[in-house]
């Protein structure tokens, strides 16, 4: 009556026409991970790119997954608004690989801003999770599922995310002190606190005389530009590999969504996922 | 199996109950002390091939705790520990059956709180946040329950026992349990993220002359950049009610009063109430307060979470609503809402998270009258139906349980629930983790079906 079933046009189509017959297929964005796999059987498929519609009142965006998120950045920009992922790749790869940016603040992670993603299967049908409002869960969170899923559970080809307004100021800073986390724990929820090797880093954001305010507590800081991030901090759900009945849970969730090991399946080998 | 399973008829009486206004007939209720004697429950139940069922508080409103006939109640109320506060870290582990309420007054000698409050908040359990992935006012800022759960320790329906957090799987499994309503298994301990308390809040309420300039008073706050810790709306006949039962100090001559919080540090909230302040008067705000010390916060509060006791005192019954609408189309579907308890002839009032366009139509009743509960379910698929055609969904916090499981098919297609089942197989191959809920029957979505008497559906 009022599904969720949205007409996205030929180049889904044509996409869930080649899904439905490959045997093999890996997802590629920009490949920025550098994990597409170099097999030549395998039928390299990207999700299509585009804007689908912008809402800055309703702080939302949707999005072909293949877009380019500069492209994305360049709209949000012009409404002085932003989203959780840092500049680089495309909006389905980021959401897929769950990447970390440090553009993630407190509850402001990736997992929460993704709103409704819409998904082809590997029987090239289309499933969709979420839904376009802000508390978008009805039913089984399978957003979650997908943020984070390295294209193992189908290809993402459309992400809804929340958008949010720029703050007034936005400071990194950072101090290599041992004792620098003490410090830190004197401040009002900075925006964002992180380890790297070693360098305590802080993003300070708000107005402009609470951060100066807030940088005045803290002794033995540096104003600093953004870290650049190694590629481990970047894909942390990928250092782990699952055991016993987490790991059973895994292979069944994978098992269900796609039974012939269509998708990605170096990945799922190394993740020892493969059915 | 250590701990008694007990079965005298006034305790299963309450084990069949919930917050909804359904009713089942449990086997048994049993009341674990720790993870393995839920364990041991667990096993106990699989080797009988009885169906088996989480509860916490029971303060549940769409029937998710309500027990299929012939099942086991796993009730986790003696689970209520506070095993470890990390004031470092922000963090607390915690067992299931700890009262929401209690985790933040325990925690505020630290000056950290548990952000997700729902207006049941004294009374229901962290183990049903996590089920149903509640929310409250100050989940507009600071998201639902799922951005506050670090891990979690779960006694999957096989028996056996796993940690599900950000370290040890690639897929989010953490993220899947969260709001999946006790048919994943259960919960037995959960690591919580805390958050500072504020060092600064204003707290305004705000009157205007009609729900609609209200309602677009509530777009254009968050369109204009600010996102409130808290915003909320009332109409004026639940104003009227919570101020003879409270006394908090609302506008009585309003027909929307907003509540309007915004917290943090000091320039921030001086900024951000001016800034409020100037919309509101541009969009007709007819009265505009400032609450002045914690204690008239502390009022206005209590006046916005206990309207539910206001009510009481108007009818026998009320069935209190949830669904969520764009924010830009929440003056057109309120005034939907009341058009559809008009046509039926039943009083509705609103009280709800304007913010997050989270709708919560409270339909008051009278269930000795004959044929009012068919007045009242036909009025409640109304407000689904409007809702969804708005570009909403079916529910925003109190999860589909048996309420709204068989509106799943008016959002989703028959695809979606598949795949929302595959994912439910994954964790309960063979569905007796409360079985029956949320998925629709028919069509190979669902465990095979019974409906407990006195369901909605
Ligand atoms: C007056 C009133 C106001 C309310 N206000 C709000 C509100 O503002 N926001 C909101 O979100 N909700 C609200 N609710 C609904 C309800 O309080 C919440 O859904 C609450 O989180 C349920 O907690 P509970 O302990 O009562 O769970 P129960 O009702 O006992 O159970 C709810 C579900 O969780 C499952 N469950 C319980 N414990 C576990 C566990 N340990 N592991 C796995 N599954 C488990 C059960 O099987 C069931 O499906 C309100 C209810 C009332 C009566």
């Amino acid at each position: 009556m009022f599904k969720n079933a949205v007409n996205f046009g030929g180049a889904v189509e044509d996409l869930q026409k080649k899904i439905a017959i490959s045997n093999s297929i890996n997802i590629v964005g920009t490949n920025s991970t550098g994990v597409a796999s170099n097999e030549s059987e395998d039928e390299k498929l990207k999700a299509p790119a585009g804007i689908i519609s912008y809402e800055p009142d309703e702080l939302m965006i949707s999005v072909f997954a293949g877009t380019e998120i500069h492209e994305v950045n360049i709209e949000l920009q012009a409404a002085q608004q932003r989203i959780v992922i840092p500049d680089w790749g495309t909006i389905g790869g980021a959401v897929a690989t769950r990447r970390n940016g440090l553009r993630e603040t407190h509850h402001q992670t990736l997992p929460n801003n993704v709103l409704r993603c819409t998904v082809i299967a590997a029987d090239g049908s289309l499933y969709q999770a979420g839904g376009q409002v802000v508390k978008n869960v009805s039913g089984f969170d399978l957003v979650k599922l997908l943020v984070g899923s390295w294209g193992l559970l189908g290809l993402i080809v459309e992400v809804t995310m929340r958008t949010e307004p720029l703050p007034q100021v936005s400071q990194w800073v950072k101090s290599a002190h041992p004792q620098a986390r003490e410090q830190a724990s004197k401040l009002y929820r900075p925006a964002v606190e992180t380890l790297i090797e070693g360098v305590t880093y802080l993003l300070l954001e708000g107005h402009q005389n609470d951060v100066e305010q807030q940088i005045s507590l803290l002794k033995g800081f540096a104003l600093c530009e953004m870290p650049s991030l190694s590629h481990q901090y970047q894909y942390q759900n990928l250092n782990f590999l699952s055991q016993g009945p987490v790991r059973s849970i895994e292979r069944g969730i994978r098992k269900q969504f796609d039974p012939t090991n269509k998708f990605n399946k170096k990945i799922a080998a190394q993740r020892n996922l493969l059915t | 199996m250590s701990g008694a399973v007990h079965i005298n008829t006034a305790e299963l009486f309450l084990a069949g109950q919930d917050g909804s206004n359904m009713m089942g007939s449990p086997l048994g209720v049993c009341y674990p002390t720790t993870t393995a004697e839920v364990q041991n429950a667990v096993r106990w139940a699989r080797s009988k091939g009885v169906p088996f069922i989480a509860r916490g508080a029971g303060t549940g409103l769409a029937g998710g705790a309500i027990p299929e006939a012939g099942s086991l109640v796993i009730c986790l109320t003696k689970m209520n520990k506070i095993r470890s506060i990390d004031a470092n870290r922000r963090s607390a582990w915690v067992e299931p059956g700890v009262l929401n309420a209690d985790l933040s007054r325990q925690t505020s000698r630290e000056g950290l709180h548990f952000a997700p409050d729902p207006s049941s908040q004294q009374s229901c359990t962290i183990g049903g946040n996590v089920a149903n992935n509640s929310g409250g006012p100050h989940c507009l800022s600071e998201g639902v329950t799922s951005a506050h759960i670090l891990s979690l320790e779960v006694v999957l329906p096989s028996g056996e026992t796993c940690t599900f957090d950000a370290e040890t799987s690639l897929f989010d499994l953490r993220g899947a349990f969260i709001g999946s309503e006790g048919m994943f298994g259960i919960a037995t301990a959960i690591e919580v993220r805390l958050v500072q308390n504020p060092p600064h809040v204003a707290t305004m309420v705000v009157g205007f002359a009609s729900v609609h300039d209200g309602a677009l008073a509530v777009s254009a706050i968050i369109a204009h950049g600010i996102i409130p810790s808290a915003l909320e709306m009332m109409d004026a006949p639940i104003t009227r009610a919570v101020e003879e039962y409270v006394h908090a100090g609302f506008p009585l001559d309003a027909a929307a009063t907003l509540i309007v919080e915004i917290d943090g540090l000091e320039y921030s909230v001086i900024d951000g109430s001016r800034q409020i302040r100037e919309i509101v008067s541009l969009f007709g705000a007819t009265s505009f307060q400032v609450a002045e010390t914690a204690v008239e916060r502390a009022r206005i509060w209590k006046g916005r979470k206990t309207a539910f006791g206001a009510i009481a005192r108007i009818q026998p019954n009320y069935y209190l609503h949830d669904t969520v609408v764009p924010r830009k189309k929440l003056a057109e579907v309120l005034s939907q809402v009341t058009a559809i308890a008009t046509q039926e002839q039943l009083q509705v009032m609103n009280v709800f998270h304007a913010g997050d366009g989270n709708l919560h139509p409270i339909l008051m009743f009278d269930k000795r009258v004959a044929g009012v509960m068919d007045r009242v379910h036909r009025a409640g698929a109304e407000i689904v139906r409007v809702s969804l055609e708005a570009g909403g969904v079916l529910s925003g916090e109190h999860g589909i349980g048996l309420e709204k499981r068989d509106f799943m098919r008016w959002m989703f297609t028959e695809n979606d629930l598949l795949f929302q089942q595959k994912l439910r197989s994954a964790f309960d191959p063979d569905g007796i983790s409360n079985p029956h809920k949320v998925l629709p029957r028919g069509s190979g979505c669902s465990d095979t079906a019974s409906i407990p008497p006195g369901s909605w559906i």
